[in-house]
């Protein structure tokens, strides 16, 4: 009798948005069980709650057998793992904002974000010199108290830039949730696996 | 005060194994050294550092981000980061051209990748400078049985061959001035298996490169593949690899072996036969190779070429418990007094059991 698998997934923002297409599918989440507990039994499975960063950490150790990350997260930290659906929820852009106010000066730019290497890469990949900042979060403060020239950050619909005086000056991609699996979880739990992303995909296909 | 923290602490990544960790990992290597050489395989010491170059061409993954590179009158050198580029240049530089079987064993270091600090990992592994399904079975087969001489449970070989994704890709990238960025963009979506990538990358073309992705399980996905339009290369692949199955059928060992027409391992240059194998027990593959029959030519011997290696530390991560204690059948000597009678006793008592073959177990001080 093979064990559960294990699926890890996101506490936070992405955990709302995927819950309802998990219902669906069979694995149901009660309201705020995030909030709780870190390890729970749902649909058959054993469910872990991470960090969404950690999510991918989980999965390519094989801890846990897939997972759902957004893929702000697998652009910012690129894991040896498998990325075979994109569920189409959670939906979000990476974007460069500016203070309204105040243009990009002439480069070096400085630059704040909780995302460094995708924005050393896009930076780097038009050969504008940076400064980087490397912050933790509340993005949106470095303009304004003159820290950083402009941000590069996640936004859902753009409301906390504008509130903050910023506006977008380019979106480098868009990011959803994306089911992530383990490589060996694949070949050797294939036809389970098989089963729930089908599932998930139906799910997906309805919403 | 100072030097002694630094001699105490050891740097993040820096491993020292000990006791049963230490003898699993060498248990693993003498297993597969034993194996190699019994199917007619001789062993090749490597340079821990070579030319960077050697690692470039070696084509591997690890030789841009991943290798340590440092100077030394004026060549940029690099620190053992892969074993196969190294073994590839030594047959064509050092060997004589009928070797045509090398072993290795040994550490490659490669720079930080999740974890902080630089990481060693313990590879064995084979290289067969030879061509044809005879070759591409030998190799399987001396993998599959250093894993079944360990008693390494449940272990599952999955067998592509490059030619079929490579062949389904080259049909469906258009010509222009975007083919290799179209190219990279959906060789990293097939890494992935990331359909929209792929897409992204190919447009309307996309659709076969995205139906391999489903060809993965038992043997029936080759018949699966074969009522699909092919172009020539991913045609012939398939041919291929059903060459192999049925040999690994009349062979009895079929069970152990499936099918990903999809798979490159993150590589590109592999040129036939990419096989994967992983274990219950193991998050990551425990091993892998395929046959990369450009290799040689990039050191100017084109010469074809089929390999593998295994993770010794992943391995030794699964393998069954066993008694072993490091050491054959023990005999017990006396200890008695460190005087030069009671020593000369004890040595002539430990030399005369360990010419007998025994390993010597003195007795605790009275």
């Amino acid at each position: 009798m093979d064990p559960p698998l294990v699926a890890a997934l996101p506490t936070g923002r992405l955990l709302r948005a995927v819950t309802g297409l998990l219902g669906r599918a069979g694995v149901p989440l009660p309201e705020g069980s995030a909030d709780r507990r870190l390890r729970l039994r749902a649909g058959g499975m054993e469910v872990l709650f991470a960090k969404d960063r950690d999510v991918p950490i989980y999965v390519e150790h094989g801890v846990a057998d897939f997972g759902v990350v957004g893929r702000d997260i697998l652009e910012e930290a690129p894991a040896h793992i498998y990325e075979p659906l994109d569920l189409g929820v959670g939906r979000c852009r990476m974007v460069v904002a500016r203070p309204a106010a105040r243009p990009l000066p002439e480069p070096p730019l400085r630059l704040a974000t909780k995302y460094p290497s995708v924005t050393a890469r896009h930076f780097g990949a038009r050969g504008v010199p940076i400064e980087l900042i490397r912050l933790s979060g509340a993005i949106e403060l470095a303009p304004a108290m003159d820290l950083a020239d402009a941000v590069v950050d996640l936004v859902e619909t753009g409301a906390t830039l504008r509130d903050n005086g910023l506006v977008e000056e380019a979106t480098l991609f868009e990011s959803t949730a994306r089911v992530v699996v383990n490589r060996a979880s694949f070949r050797l739990r294939g036809s389970a696996l098989q089963g729930w992303l089908r599932r998930l995909e139906t799910a997906t296909e309805e919403e | 005060m100072k030097s002694t923290d630094s001699l105490l602490r050891a740097p993040a990544g820096a491993l020292t194994h000990v006791g049963d960790a230490a003898r699993r990992r060498r248990r693993v290597e003498e297993t597969a050294a034993g194996v190699f050489r019994g199917w007619g395989y001789e062993e090749v010491l490597l340079p821990l550092f070579d030319h960077a170059e050697v690692f470039a061409r070696g084509g591997g993954r690890w030789s841009e981000r991943s290798s340590y590179r440092f100077t030394e009158g004026g060549d940029l050198l690099a620190l053992r980061a892969d074993f196969t580029a190294l073994a590839a240049r030594a047959a064509v530089t050092r060997l004589p051209r009928e070797a045509e079987r090398l072993f290795y064993r040994g550490e490659v270091v490669r720079r930080p990748g999740r974890g902080l600090g630089p990481s060693a990992f313990r590879e064995v592994g084979v290289e067969h400078f030879a061509a044809g399904p005879g070759a591409d079975l030998e190799v399987l087969l001396v993998a599959l049985e250093v894993l079944e001489r360990l008693g390494v449970d449940g272990f599952v070989f999955t067998l592509g061959h490059a030619g079929f994704p490579l062949g389904l890709l080259d049909e469906a990238l258009p010509e222009g001035s975007e083919r290799s960025e179209r190219r990279a963009e959906a060789l990293r979506g097939l890494w992935r298996r990331d359909p929209s990538r792929i897409r992204a990358a190919l447009g309307e073309r996309a659709g076969p490169l995205v139906g391999a992705l489903e060809l993965f399980g038992g043997p029936a996905v080759l018949e699966e593949a074969r009522k699909r339009p092919l172009p020539g290369g991913a045609g012939e692949a398939v041919e291929r690899l059903a060459a192999i199955v049925r040999v690994l059928e009349d062979l009895e060992l079929a069970s152990r072996f499936r099918f990903d027409l999809a798979e490159l391992r993150g590589f590109d240059y592999y040129t036939g036969l990419i096989f994967e194998v992983h274990a219950p027990g193991a998050g990551q593959e425990i091993g892998g190779g395929g046959r990369y029959n450009d290799l040689l030519a990039n050191f100017g011997d084109p010469r074809p070429a089929v390999g593998f290696s295994l993770s010794v530390d992943r391995i030794a991560g699964i393998l069954p418990e066993t008694s072993d204690a490091g050491h054959g059948a023990t005999e017990s000597v006396a200890r008695g007094p460190d005087t030069r009678s009671g020593l000369g006793a004890r040595f002539r008592a430990a030399r005369a059991a360990r010419a007998s073959g025994a390993a010597v177990c003195f007795e605790p001080p009275s």
